[in-house]
Formats: C-alpha cells, structure tokens, sequence
C-alpha cells in the first residue's frame, strides 16, 4: 500500500471543504407530541404539505406526512420509531418522499428507500431521483399496447396474452404457484436482454419472510436474470409504512425506464399484503375504517399505483411533453417506452368476491385466476381458463400464435363443461368423445414445469399440435415426451422453421414442415425402430 | 409532557381568555398561568394529586386554594377550581400551557429562543434583541437557553422556523456532504 501524507490529507480536506455550503438557511421546525406503533404526532409543521418528506433527529430518520389535522400533523415513520422521543425537533425538507433510480440498481435488492440490502456496497454510477409518489401519463401521452410482452408460459401467451404496458393481475389462494409466473415471467425476459431488447424487471416483495426473498434472489441468480432486474424487497419485519410504500418505490424506477424509452416489467407481490399493511397504518392515524375495516381510501391507493404502467407514446415530440416528469429526467425523456404491471393478490379459499380481490380485478387489464383444485389435480401452471381474462393483450399477441391459438380457450372452456358431464354418462356420441379426447390432449400440453419458461416458436408449435388435432393417436402420458421429442427435432433437423416462426412467419411451407415431422416423430414414439432403444440387459 | 388533548385544552383557554379580557386582567392573567406552568413543571406530585380518582374534588380544590391561593388572581384561582370540580383537573397543565399559547396569538406576540453555548453578555444582547426585532413585524419575547452541547455558534427559534448557526450543525452537515460524495 503507498503511503499517505498527512500534507495530502489536510489538502484533499480543503479541497472537500472549500465546495462545501457553509450557509445555513431557515428551517421550519416541530415537535413531537406522541409517538408509538410507527407513527408520530407532531405539533407545529403548519406549512409542510401532505406527502412531504420530514427529516427526524438530524437525518437519522425520515419520516412522511399524511394526517393534516387542525391541531397537529401525523406522519409515519420510516425506520425504528425508538430513535424518536416526545420533544424531538424534526425538520421539513420541502421535498416528497423520492428514490434514486438508474441502471447501477440492476442486479441489486435495495429497501423501499432504495438503500442496498445485499451487502454488495454502495450504488456506483448516475442515479436519478425519482418520486415515490407520482401523477399517471395523461391520455394523450399513451398509446394502445401493441407489444407482446412473453411470459414463456405456454397457457398465458396463447390465450391470456400480456401486452407491454398492460396491467394483469395474478390471482390465486396461497400455494397455487402465483410468484412462480411472475418469477418465470421475469426468467424468459433473458433472451430479449441478450439480444439487446431488454425488458427491464423489477420484483417488488411485500410483507414477504426474509428467506422467501432470498430464495427468489438465489433462483434469478441461478438463471442469469438478475442482471436486468431489480427486486425491491420490505419484508414482514418492515415498518408498515416502508411495507405499503414498497410498490411506490417498484413504480418509481420502473418509471425511470418508462420514461427513457425502455421496456420494463414491475411485479407486486403482494398488494394483499399492502392493503393489510395500509390499514394497520391508517386505523393508527384514526382515519376512519371501512369495509373489511380498509380505510376508504384503499382503492385509491392501489389504482393510482397501477394506473402508472403505461405505454409512452412512440412520438419523440409528444412524449416529451409529459406531465409530471421529474427534473432529474427531463432531457432525457423518450416516447415509445412500456411499463407492465403484474400485480398479485392472494384469496382466501378462493374468494374473489373480497374487497381488494374485485377492487384490484376492476383496475386491471385482465386477471389470470389460479385455483388449488387444479394445481392438486398437477395441472401446471393452474390457470382456470374459463374466468382468466386479458382485456387488451389479444391486440398485442403475435399474428402467428393468433392464429394457430384463436380457438384454444374456446375449446378448453367447452372441455371444462363437457368434462364435468362425462363424468356421470359412460356412453358418449362420438362428436363429445372427440372434443373430451382434445381438450384432455390440451391440457397435457399447456402443462409446463417450473423455471422452464419457452421462447414463442416453440410454444407457438406445440400449440398448433394441440389444436389442429394432430395428436388424437397419441395416449396422453406420452405427450409430455412427444413435446420434448418434437423440440429437438424441430431445433436439429428444422432451425430456419424455427427462426422464420419466431419473427412471425406462418405460411403454408411451413405448416407443411412442421406436420411432416409431427408425423415422423409420432411415429418414432408409437413404433420405436429397433436402434432407437436402449439394449435389454440380459440376467 | 401536558396533557396532549389540544382541542380541548385550547377551548378551556379560551374560555379563560375572554373572561380576562372582559375583567381587564389580562396581562396579570398570563403571568398567572406562567407560573402554574412553573409550579406543574417543578412538582409531578402535584399533577399526580389532580388526575388520582381516589382523592375527592374537594380535596383537590383544597390543594390549589394553599398552593395558588396568595399568589394567583382570584379569577383565576376561581377559574381552576371550576375545572377540578368538573371533573378536568388532569387537564389542568395542558391548559395552562395552551394558553400561554392561545395568549401570544391573541396579542401577536412571537416566541423568539436564542440558544448558544455560553451565556450572553448585555452586549450581544442588546444585538441579538435589535436583529430579532428586525425578523418580524410583531411584538416578541425574548426567551435564552444556554446550551453546551453545541459548541459554538448560536440557533435561532422563532415561531416554529428556525436558524442553526450552531458549530455542531455545520459539522454534522459537513459530515453528511463527505459521506454523500
């Protein structure tokens, strides 16, 4: 190590101190009355606004303002509300609450304040300070969504399609695999980040247990996606307040790539949670309860949140003129950019009927529903097609897979009740039998494991396969070996099908192609020639 | 810490507010209530007597008739009395302090603290006076605190603004402009 010199110090100092606001400038001040349960009554503050950031024992805390009441102000605290006595002086800042956003948070997990909780050291390079708290696009800064956004998830992109800039919300009861979309959803955004189209993601945990989050990190890492998302993680040992403030700060830096032209992807997981941790902070307010005791305000809160994907208008000169766009941003603003939302909201006992489930049902672009009874039955992922729904996506789905999935959801509604018919009946007309015979050849296919997310082409093949019928000789165990089957074919023997597929291309050459080797790989699997098996060993 | 029902406590002091004003007593009124804020703040025993359900109300009035007796007006003794045998007597240190409040707003009086870390001489005083006066356009009390802690420098309170020009706030500001580098 070179050595140092006291004279260098003392020079560096000076220098540090020479740029350095010796000025002091008036301050307004108030008092704490009352403080406990995270939150702190004050009495003065009487110029601050609602929403403003206050700085409590000298930076050591921050706190927000929410209550604005005749004779004092309430504000929530954002860290231990033990650092803070009756008496205190805290301070106001005259600026809302805000995080730094920018590219050197990929790949990191920071708090609600957008400090890093990884313990990979501080934030290195340009940063961006964006609020928490900001007013929606206009109207006439967006555009209709008019690009798929690809889950990999064979049963959402060919009938519940998500387009960018759409916000579809993931429904479900506990244990029914609703992160593990979101989670695949981010995986399968690799490809368009290794070609240079990245979707940026982030992961929102809220109220969620330590170790739950650090198994998600661990799996992004595994998958190499953690280096274009970032995962904003409050978890149940959170304040409430830095709990339900979590999917403001996943907002705010999704926005930070909304609003320069880029692609992001913002899951909330969950707003359930939010909402519980909402009301735990405005009943301590004394704001007064409502239904299921949320305050009134409750769907406010979400439809503001999701009201903020959007997709940005393409015109460089109208986007431009945005609202509300933060100074730090301003010259850097570019039109044509998305944000996706996938909020995620947890039933209980499959109750949809709950006040936040249709409260966030009614703000969203469409919902994918999971049911327990199907994921029992090893239907996954256990999406109930018949009241899963994407309101906008169809426009956004790709011609091909438009094409080759239309009837798909049809048919598998249709399934569904004919199904439950069958049941009881043991002789069925033949036109019953042939639908009951597809549909059940339907559902082997639209199963997919997890953290096997498939590029478009594939799916768009294996769905073809479905429902052109193609696959009646088959028995149904060994359709998961023919997917395989057919994969590999199509990837050794046809890889300019493939591609030409894969950027939209479905003519009749093609269809041709991949029939013919359905066939030839059918065959392969009902008649097994000779070399093809593994050698018996004989005793 | 005064019993922290504002609404409340700053109605009674109104209350108190106009009967002084109708009974020409106001300033006298102010320098009563002064010093029970003074003697609440001393004495806890005292506050711990008013709120205890199990001394009587009569009891209770006894205690301030001895205390306040020869000091106060006897309006105002009056005044507190009424609020022991109502019931509000655990009250009775927030309204004192509201109305300290609600009486410098009525009159337009504004608080100014000078704070500083050693105490002033009548030079600086004199200074410090001259430079408040000059801050606001209303008629203001000048109220000192000594206060080691921050080394140098001198914070200024007026109303609920302040100016730190305390050593210890600049070196904890310089200290934050090194950190955020």
């Amino acid at each position: 190590m070179a050595e140092i010199k006291p004279s260098e110090i003392s020079a560096i100092l000076r220098q540090e101190m020479a740029g350095f606001q010796m000025e002091t400038e008036l301050e307004e001040t108030g008092t704490v009355l009352q403080v406990g349960d995270g939150i702190a009554r004050i009495y003065g503050l009487t110029n601050a606004w609602s929403g403003e950031m206050i700085r409590c024992n000298d930076d050591a805390m921050t706190g927000v303002l929410l209550n604005l009441e005749e004779d004092n102000a309430g504000i929530v605290l954002l860290g231990d509300s033990r650092n803070l006595k009756e008496g205190d002086l805290v301070k106001r800042t005259g600026r809302i609450v805000s995080v730094k956003a920018g590219e050197p948070l990929l790949g990191r997990v920071v708090n609600t304040l957008g400090h890093p909780i990884d313990g990979k050291g501080p934030l290195e390079g340009e940063l961006f300070e964006m609020p928490l708290e900001r007013k929606a696009p206009g109207v006439i800064y967006r555009q209709p969504v008019n690009e798929p956004l690809q889950t990999g998830i064979k049963a959402i992109d060919a009938m519940i399609p998500i387009g960018r800039g759409q916000r579809e919300l993931i429904i479900g009861d506990r244990q029914t695999g609703k992160t593990a979309i979101a989670i695949d959803t981010i995986i399968n955004q690799r490809s368009f980040f290794e070609k240079g189209d990245p979707v940026y993601c982030i992961y929102v945990a809220i109220g969620q247990k330590g170790s739950t989050v650090a198994n998600i990190v661990e799996h992004l890492e595994k998958h190499d996606a953690m280096k274009y998302t970032v995962v904003v993680s409050a978890t149940a040992s959170d304040p409430a307040a830095m709990q339900f403030f979590a999917p403001f700060t996943g907002a705010a830096i999704g926005e930070f790539f909304r609003d320069t032209g880029r692609h992001a992807l913002v899951i909330f997981d969950d707003l359930s949670k939010q909402a519980v941790s909402y009301r735990e902070v405005s009943l301590l307010l004394r704001r007064p309860p409502g239904r299921e005791a949320y305050p009134g305000d409750i769907f406010y809160l979400h439809s503001r949140l999701l009201e903020r994907a959007a997709k940005i208008i393409s015109s460089q000169d109208i986007a431009q003129q945005m609202n509300d766009i933060p100074e730090s941003i301003k010259d850097m603003v570019k039109g044509g950019g998305s944000l996706t939302a996938l909020p995620i909201v947890e039933t209980q006992a499959g109750d949809v009927s709950a006040y936040i489930p249709t409260n966030v049902i009614s703000i969203t672009d469409g919902q994918i529903f999971l049911e327990s009874n199907l994921f029992n039955a090893g239907i996954r992922p256990a999406i109930n097609v018949g009241v899963s729904v994407s309101r906008v996506g169809g426009n956004a789905q790709m011609k091909a897979m438009k094409k080759v999935a239309g009837t798909l959801k049809i048919d598998q509604a249709q399934y569904r009740e004919l199904e439950a018919f069958a049941k009881f009946g043991s002789d069925l007309d033949p036109t019953t039998q042939a639908v009951l015979d597809k549909g059940a050849r339907n559902v082997e296919i639209l199963k997919q494991g997890q953290y096997k997310p498939l590029p478009v082409e594939e799916q768009i093949i294996l769905i073809y396969c479905g429902t052109k019928g193609l696959l009646m000789e088959l028995p149904l165990n060994k359709i998961q070996r023919f997917e395989s089957e057919i994969i590999n074919h199509m990837q050794q023997k046809h890889p300019d099908v493939l591609k030409s597929v894969r950027f939209g291309v479905w003519d009749d050459e093609s269809v041709q192609t991949i029939e013919e080797a359905v066939k030839a790989v059918i065959q392969n699997i009902l008649h097994p020639q000779k070399e093809d098996e593994a050698p018996e060993i004989k005793e | 810490m005064p019993h922290n029902n504002h609404i409340l406590n700053k109605r009674y002091a109104r209350a108190l507010l106009s009967l002084a004003e109708e009974n020409n007593i106001l300033e006298r009124s102010y320098l009563d209530m002064r010093k029970v804020c003074e003697a609440f703040a001393n004495n806890k025993e005292l506050l711990i007597i008013l709120k205890s359900p199990m001394i009587r109300t009569a009891k209770k009035q006894g205690v301030l008739t001895h205390l306040f007796g020869n000091i106060l007006h006897p309006l105002v003794l009056r005044y507190m009395t009424i609020i022991v045998r109502k019931q509000r007597g655990n009250m009775l240190d927030g309204i004192a302090s509201a109305y300290l409040i609600v009486y410098k707003q009525y009159l337009g009086i504004e608080e100014v603290k000078l704070t500083t870390a050693m105490p002033l001489d009548e030079e600086l005083r004199t200074r410090a006076l001259t430079a408040a006066k000059k801050l606001t356009p209303h008629q203001i009390e000048f109220i000192e605190e000594v206060d080691p802690s921050i080394i140098g420098g001198f914070i200024l309170n007026l109303g609920e603004k302040q100016y730190n020009a305390s050593v210890k706030h600049r070196l904890q500001r310089f200290k934050k402009h090194l950190y955020h580098k």
